[in-house]
């Protein structure tokens, strides 16, 4: 009796594993905020574009859940010299549209970027290579003019470098409008305002990859809209931008996702006036900024204090703790400001627009900053106009969020160089030009931390920006989505590993 | 009805048109922020060079004058150009999207007929009774509630109360007309309550104001049944008010559903605009405003056309 029950046992739990590995097929439906705004991987700018794209189309390398870069359509990289980089490509990848993938489709999308014409701006990556060239069957060579092969390798990750068809392009398709990648999955309709469908590529170069049938993205602009969607089982998982929602959406009957994103909300001050011409001035608002506070008060705890360099960024970054001037101590900021010339306080203006909750964070700054006699007077502004003063370093201060990146180099080269393409805060510092430029071409891993490390010290010493803190990236699902995880760059490249239990 | 008096006002709607072309195009251009600045975003990856080849792309670089010129030449070749963002044809755009519109601009205006007009009736004809009263002040709660906040009680509410009710994924009526039909419930009864509430004290006052002129005083003490009264010979009458704004409530349901298309998810002409201003793509903000225009002239010509047929004494000549 007791060998029959364990027989039977047995059985069961066999069919139970069997099941549950069972991970192929269906649909799902995710509701996003934004659609895409333009299909064409080299020229779009837009995240919403990068979400879909990125399950279309493929780079030569990818990320994974920890944000390692991995081979993708190059099944391997050799880095022989700080000049070369070497990708030997896979041998079974395919377009939608049938197509085998060539070496010469690598080089025309290369091209393609980097053709001044067709105004990539993933054409800034690339300035400094020298020659793109096959070097093998199935081997591709970049030979750089300065030795940064280490900043240049995360770009391959990036949508705006993935590889599409030259015979596609050239016979006059129009990349806005029409996909062929080599993606998981493909495009299969787009109703514009309403929803996106790809279906999976039952060609993709892994074998068993995407598990799904099916992704429908619906696009449901209003967060109390997808959270309901999600309760009245519209969709199976959704985007959670405010962190509110989560507590409509108890635990156990729902999934979340999250991850700590690289993006960081920061306070940014124009450096030519008064009185942040003064880098005292501009720490002492830092000692007076409680920015656990603002972590609770505006994002309920779904975030983390940051420094110059996302604290999960290692060996990179140094922790938001080292930092003296991050301390919270108002007698102290209160003391500078009086020793600088400001004993009664001043008044600034902060722009700021209410995307990604920037006006809420103006909000607990302004009370904050009161409690040194600095009175902060916010100017909510549309996006447009935001983004427009922002160009124009038309500001005294602002509050923004920024995406960072896995190579301190990419992040911070543009944002404090002197005339980077992102310093608005007109910052300018010779010695912070030095290390961005040293930082940049040493080959050296440890010299090029030490290098960071000092950078970072510099950074929070002279403020040209409040490192505020980084928002976690939350997704709600119904409890039988699996396998998805979110990255810390917002990516959902991990749609193909996803699969429906039910 | 003339074919003259139409062909006059179709003539004359001309330079309307034609203002209204001047006015969006400035006013568009008049915002903070272009099109580059939205492309660029707080993440500027572009060279000055790539920035100044995008305004030369989109021709932004060109004066004012001469860009307004190469877009209305292009509108008057019947061509309302390509979307500066996604490279689609607006008129497409438009005409894609317009199904949803037209889906949620009628359901609306017909709830708020069934709603409105019964309801003005019994209010007038029981005027200061407690039915009244009582209908007033409903009238007034629909008036003084904004439609996002209606919107959003009911979402929560059926969310809640009734979980196998559809509320989001629109799709087209011919693929499925009964999800459809569900999709669109909520977001028409939305809109069309706001409407039901001033169409309510329109045909209250017109109403009152019918049953009070001598005619029906006349018909009523010939022995004439009271109901036959108010609806043989008032309602007709009172409802020449009630149709002018009806009307023109359905033009401005195209534009001013942004709000509860948003909110609902539908992807009609309301949230390509918003989306378009947001974006600051100019040749879909303008294509848009200058569609509407057009559709709220031609609405206004076919309600003077309707008033002739509800009323004979209304002489169009």
């Amino acid at each position: 009796m007791k060998k029959v029950f364990f027989v039977i046992l047995m059985i069961t739990l066999l069919f139970g594993a069997f099941g549950f590995s069972q991970k192929s097929g269906g649909t799902l439906q995710i509701g996003i905020e934004t659609e895409p705004i333009g299909l064409d991987p080299h020229l779009v700018t837009a995240f919403s574009s990068f979400r879909i794209l990125e399950n279309i189309y493929d780079g030569l390398l990818k990320y994974d859940e920890n944000m390692n870069l991995v081979p993708n359509i190059a099944e391997k990289y050799e880095i022989p010299d700080p000049y070369t980089i070497i990708f030997t490509i896979r041998d079974n990848v395919y377009f939608h549209n049938g197509d085998k993938l060539t070496l010469d489709d690598i080089i025309f999308s290369f091209e393609r970027i980097r053709d001044k014409d067709v105004g990539s701006p993933a054409a800034t990556y690339y300035v400094e290579v020298e020659s793109i060239s096959i070097v093998g069957p199935n081997k591709i060579q970049f030979k750089l003019k300065v030795p940064m092969v280490n900043s240049l390798l995360p770009n391959f990750a990036s949508v705006n470098s993935a590889i599409v068809s030259k015979k596609f392009v050239t016979s006059g398709h129009n990349l806005q409008l029409e996909t062929n990648g080599t993606g998981p999955f493909y495009l299969y309709q787009y109703m514009t305002g309403n929803h996106i469908t790809l279906n999976k590529n039952n060609n993709y170069f892994i074998s068993e990859q995407p598990y799904l049938d099916k992704i429908v993205f619906r696009i449901i602009p209003e967060e109390i809209s997808r959270a309901t969607a999600l309760r009245n089982k519209d969709v199976d998982l959704i985007e959670v931008k405010e962190p509110l929602t989560l507590r409509s959406l108890p635990t156990n009957n729902y999934k979340t996702f999250k991850k700590p994103s690289l993006s960081y909300y920061l306070l940014g001050y124009n450096t030519t006036r008064e009185p942040f011409t003064n880098p005292s001035i501009r720490s002492a608002l830092s000692l007076a900024i409680n920015r656990e506070e603002i972590i609770n008060m505006v994002a309920f705890g779904e975030g983390s204090i940051t420094g110059p360099l996302n604290p999960t960024l290692k060996p990179w970054a140094l922790p938001p703790s080292s930092f003296e001037e991050y301390e919270y101590n108002i007698e102290k900021a209160k003391k500078i400001l009086s020793d600088n010339g400001y004993p009664n306080g001043f008044e600034f203006d902060l722009v700021v627009s209410n995307r990604y909750s920037l006006d809420k964070i103006a909000q607990v700054i302004q009370s904050q900053l009161a409690k040194i006699n600095v009175k902060v007077n916010i100017d909510l502004v549309e996006w447009g106009i935001f983004i427009s003063k922002w160009r124009n370093s038309d500001f005294d201060a602002f509050v923004s969020l920024n995406s960072g990146s896995i190579d301190p180099d990419i992040q911070f080269y543009r944002t404090f160089h002197s005339g980077g393409s992102t310093n608005v805060f007109l910052y300018s510092n010779p010695i912070v030009d030095k290390l961005l430029q040293d930082g940049r071409t040493e080959i050296d891993v440890s010299k090029r931390i030490q290098i960071y490390n000092q950078l970072q010290k510099i950074l929070v010493k002279e403020s040209p920006i409040l490192f505020l803190y980084s928002p976690n990236i939350i997704y709600a699902g119904q409890n039988y989505v699996e396998g998805f995880t979110p990255l810390a760059n917002e990516s959902l490249i991990f749609l193909r590993e996803t699969w429906l239990n039910k | 009805m003339s074919f003259t008096y139409f062909l006059r006002r179709l003539l004359l709607s001309i330079p309307t048109i034609f203002i209204v072309t001047i006015i969006v195009f400035t006013l568009v251009r008049l915002v903070p922020g272009d099109v580059v600045d939205i492309i660029i975003g707080t993440q500027n990856y572009l060279s000055e060079e790539q920035i100044q080849k995008m305004y030369e792309d989109f021709g932004l670089d060109k004066p004012l004058f001469t860009q307004y010129f190469i877009w209305i030449k292009s509108v008057l070749s019947g061509n309302l150009g390509i979307s500066l963002r996604s490279g689609e044809d607006v008129a497409d755009m438009i005409l894609q999207r317009l199904p949803v519109t037209l889906e949620l601009a009628l359901l609306s205006i017909i709830f708020s007929i069934i709603l409105g007009i019964p309801l003005g009736i019994v209010s007038a004809t029981k005027k200061n009774t407690p039915v009244d009263s009582t209908i007033k002040v409903l009238g007034l709660i629909g008036l003084s509630s904004p439609a996002f906040w209606i919107g959003t009680i009911f979402i929560v509410l059926v969310s809640t109360y009734s979980k196998n009710f559809s509320i989001f994924g629109y799709v087209p009526f011919l693929q499925n007309p009964l999800k459809n039909i569900q999709i669109f419930l909520l977001p028409s009864f939305t809109l069309g309550l706001m409407i039901a509430a001033q169409i309510l004290r329109i045909t209250r006052t017109s109403m009152i104001e019918t049953l009070s002129q001598d005619y029906v005083k006349v018909a009523l003490s010939k022995g004439l049944k009271k109901d036959e009264v108010i609806f043989k010979h008032a309602f007709r009458n009172a409802l020449i008010p009630v149709i002018t704004f009806t009307g023109i409530q359905l033009g401005f349901l195209f534009g001013g559903s942004i709000v509860i298309e948003n909110m609902f998810a539908l992807p009609g002409i309301g949230r390509l605009l918003l989306q378009a201003v947001n974006q600051r793509d100019y040749p879909v903000i303008q294509g848009i405003i200058l569609f509407i225009v057009v559709l709220i002239i031609v609405l206004n010509l076919l309600i003077d056309f309707i008033y002739t047929l509800v009323d004979p004494r209304v002489n169009l000549e």
